[in-house]
């Protein structure tokens, strides 16, 4: 009986490795981002993840966060229509602002950067997003649902910050 | 109307060659012999073209060149491969109904200005977004440093003197002031300081450079060809070299290139990343009559340079080994090799070996986004450099400069024998500035690169020296003193365009008597010009506002050791320099060598938005971006200052007004008409003006 299960244990060992070291990259470099949780379920939703390299990776989750932040960009276009409370249409607008800079400059930027191998750029990028994405929180706070996926854009930013950084 | 005597008749210039339409480019430095009449016929005349010189340089500033629109190719669709767009959730984004295209589609501006980075991360929080106006914003553009008239620059590309003209090359986006899409754009000068914005000289249009025309050098021939190596992003994503020369080489303009068929002469080779092999030097001539390239890369976390040996510049032969590398630097990018002299002042053309000769090596760190040089000795037969001082090797040692200055490249300058360094200056202000005041970057000003023979251990960096000729009015000052916790404020007119030139020397009594320290200085690690010590900090405030709630200081820092030696530092502190918080507020700096005997001095630029600063003859230089938005225009000024605690300074200084070098389009009209105005009178406008 142990022979036979440390058989089977030897003869899966064999098939293992092939899926388990992509899994381990998607781990092992989500290790290196302050949201290690957020960072694996979001490479992991892509089926391309498992085959993906660090340059891969990091262009997974330019991905997911450039639908995050055209999501939130055009959201606030239409809450800005909706207000008339001019402190918080004040606050709204200067998101919008910050809006239409990262996803129309940064976002570009960022994924041209990555798959053209200069990565330095999109390093400025996402520290510009990261920027951007504060100066628009501190007055939204009075819209929990706006403020919730600005911090998810700035937490994704940050993932792709430091995925960016490995390929330096 | 010309009278035929006034031919013009260039003494100087040995290397000169027609234009294309043939028509010359005088350098007119006879007056025409006048009788009273004469006079006042030309004065008239005279009169009567300056407006219509006006008029014509007017026009031509606000014209684009020929070709722009022709040679530019739509990069936009191929650029974005599949894999970059939000694939399955594109539909989402399909209501909106931004003034932009939208979903990734790069047809308008795209992209975000360079900053230095890693030092921000911490300082992201609480950084509220300065209301600029347009009036702060454009007071920002330079008037004498280059500059394209918008969007975005970042590498110098292929700088050469070639037939009479400084050419100088750049990686440049079309679309946006943020980096992408880039193509060369291109601009020619006589003296490397007014210059001609001419057509973008190479554009993504091939196969092998679909997807970006990247960084790379120039080389002259001994027959006097000109041949032009860049890297190229293919359209499967891997960085190649390719060869380009000038489609016509009697055009001194060099207006039209021409890719080699053969192209890519060089792909990665085995064990280099697709994406970590760009930016090939000018070529040098070796002892076996081949002509010798290299070009950064990195294994794992060393950088390295790989060398390349070629007779034709078709084909190469991979030299093994490497030129050089260094543990733990990362990618090596815009490398840069050259020969300096230990015996003369001259430059050294980069195929120059021998006696009285070291090695320059630079490369510009990826990682830090800094750039680094060693000395060293070059070894022809085995194709390696040696670090005169390994714990000072390329990125971890000496940097060309202490602020921001990155893929740095020299060339040698035939026509006065010289070797001169351009550097990328980025922005260090927020994105969406850049984005509203439409542009982003400069170059910092060409400087005479050469060994600093009375050290041997640097190079020494200046300003070349036709940015004298930029100089109008000065205010002299002489041996002003300054007590402990003093502010001086020079009355010299206008203060955004200075070129200022200080000595200052040491209150010798107080020396003696200070006590001995075991600081340990460094200038970004202290609290600025603020941080007072017995021996510092002290030199001057530049774009200061009245209040100097606004103010850059400029300034050395001496400590005295244990030893009883002195240590001095050379600084520039942003902290103050302007009240908007989301502009960078670091104080940057290093150690400069003071040898016995020496003096205290500096030099610094001021040319709006930008202060080049360099001590003890160039040992040391710190080139900073500055936005005040109070200090501007009419309302900067300079001051000297001594905050040190128990040695008073004694300052003399010289500070000039700078004159616009009027950087602007080429015009074959307004060239025509610049030289009838020359023929009849040189006057300040005139040269201004043309």
């Amino acid at each position: 009986m142990n022979s036979f299960v440390f058989s089977m244990v030897a003869f899966m060992s064999f098939f293992l490795p092939s899926s388990q070291v992509s899994a381990d990259l998607i781990s092992d470099t989500c290790k290196k981002t302050p949201s290690y949780n957020l960072c694996v379920s979001t490479l992991r939703a892509d089926p391309q993840s498992s085959k993906a390299d660090v340059q891969g990776l990091a262009l997974i989750a330019v991905k997911k966060l450039v639908v995050e932040g055209t999501k939130i960009e055009n959201e606030i276009k239409q809450l800005i229509k909706k207000t008339k409370h001019q402190p918080l249409l004040n606050a709204l607008k200067l998101c919008a602002d910050k809006y239409n800079i990262i996803v129309h400059y940064d976002f570009p930027e960022a994924v041209e950067a990555i798959t053209k191998g200069d990565p330095k750029f999109a390093e400025d990028a996402a520290v510009d997003t990261a920027r951007s994405s504060d100066k628009c929180a501190s007055g939204i706070t009075s819209t929990p649902h706006l403020a919730s996926i600005n911090k998810l854009v700035h937490d994704l930013d940050d993932i792709v910050l430091y995925i960016v950084r490995l390929l330096l | 109307m010309l009278n035929q005597k006034l031919i013009p008749t260039s003494t100087k210039d040995n290397n000169y060659d027609p234009l294309p339409d043939g028509s010359d480019c005088p350098v007119i430095r006879r007056r025409s012999p006048s009788t009273k009449t004469i006079l006042v016929a030309v004065c008239g005349v005279a009169m009567l073209g300056f407006l219509v010189a006006a008029i014509a340089c007017n026009r031509s500033s606000s014209s684009s060149p020929p070709d722009l629109n022709a040679k530019r190719v739509n990069v936009v669709q191929g650029s974005i491969p599949k894999s970059a767009k939000p694939a399955t959730n594109n539909n989402n984004n399909n209501n909106n109904n931004n003034n932009n295209n939208n979903n990734m589609s790069r047809g308008v501006p795209a992209g975000v200005s360079e900053k230095s980075n890693r030092k921000y991360l911490g300082t992201t929080a609480a950084v509220s977004s300065y209301p600029w106006n347009n009036t702060m914003l454009s007071w920002q553009r330079t008037a004498f440093h280059f500059q394209p008239e918008k969007n975005w620059m970042n590498d110098p590309n292929g700088p050469v003197f070639y037939k009479g003209w400084y050419h100088f090359f750049y990686q440049y986006n079309p679309n946006a002031p943020v980096w992408g899409d880039i193509v060369w754009g291109h601009a020619v000068s006589r003296d490397m300081i007014h210059w001609l914005h001419v057509p973008l000289a190479m554009v993504p249009d091939q196969w092998y450079d679909i997807n970006g025309v990247w960084t790379g050098s120039a080389t002259i021939l001994p027959d006097g060809q000109l041949i032009m190596l860049y890297t190229g992003y293919t359209n499967e994503s891997v960085q190649v070299q390719n060869l380009a020369y000038p489609a016509d080489p009697s055009d001194p303009l060099l207006i039209n290139w021409v890719k080699y068929s053969g192209n890519p002469v060089l792909v990665p080779p085995p064990g280099i990343a697709a994406k970590d092999f760009r930016d090939p030097t000018t070529a040098w001539y070796t002892s076996e009559g081949k002509w010798r390239i290299t070009i950064g890369s990195k294994i794992n976390k060393t950088g390295i340079s790989l060398v390349y040996d070629t007779e034709d510049f078709k084909t190469y032969e991979l030299i093994d080994g490497v030129l050089h590398g260094v543990a733990g630097t990362g990618m090596w990018e815009c490398v840069d090799f050259y020969p300096v002299s230990t015996t003369t002042k001259n430059g050294l053309d980069t195929s120059i070996n021998g006696p009285g000769i070291k090695h320059v090596m630079k490369a510009s760190m990826d990682d830090d986004r800094h750039d680094y040089y060693a000395l060293g000795t070059y070894d022809d037969k085995t194709a390696t450099w040696v670090p005169d001082n390994p714990t000072i090797d390329i990125g971890i040692g000496i940097r060309y400069d202490y602020g921001l200055f990155y893929a740095s490249k020299t060339f040698y300058d035939q026509n006065k024998k010289r070797r001169v360094l351009w550097g990328w200056v980025g922005e260090s202000d927020s994105e969406s500035a850049d984005v509203k005041k439409g542009w982003a970057s400069l170059q910092g000003l060409p400087r005479t690169v050469v060994l600093d023979q009375k050290t041997g251990t640097n190079l020494l960096q200046w300003p070349v020296e036709e940015v004298e000729s930029l100089r109008l009015t000065s205010t002299k000052f002489d041996n002003v003193e300054l007590k402990p916790g003093s502010v001086v404020p020079l009355d010299v007119g206008p203060a955004t365009q200075l070129d200022i030139v200080a000595e200052f020397v040491l209150d010798k009594v107080a020396l003696k008597r200070i006590a001995e320290s075991n600081e340990e200085f460094s200038c970004s690690n202290s609290s600025g010009a603020a941080h007072r010590g017995a021996i510092g900090p002290f030199g001057l405030l530049v774009l200061a506002d009245k209040s100097l709630t606004e103010q850059t200081p400029v300034y050395f820092y001496v400590v005295k050791g244990i030893d009883g030696k002195l240590k001095t530092f050379f600084c520039t502190d942003q902290t103050r320099s302007s009240v908007a918080s989301d502009v960078n507020k670091i104080i940057y700096g290093n150690y400069v060598p003071v040898l016995e005997g020496e003096k205290l001095s500096l030099r610094i630029l001021v040319d709006h938005s930008i202060v080049e600063s360099f001590a003890q003859g160039g040992r040391t230089s710190i080139t900073s971006r500055v936005y005040p938005t109070k200090a501007i225009y009419g309302a900067a000024r300079v001051l000297l200052f001594n905050n040190a605690t128990e040695s008073s300074i004694t300052s003399s200084l010289e500070i000039w007004q700078m004159n616009s070098a009027f950087i602007r389009p080429y015009s074959n009209d307004q060239n025509l008409f610049c030289r009838m105005m020359k023929k009849m009178m040189k006057t300040v406008i005139v040269e201004a003006v043309c």
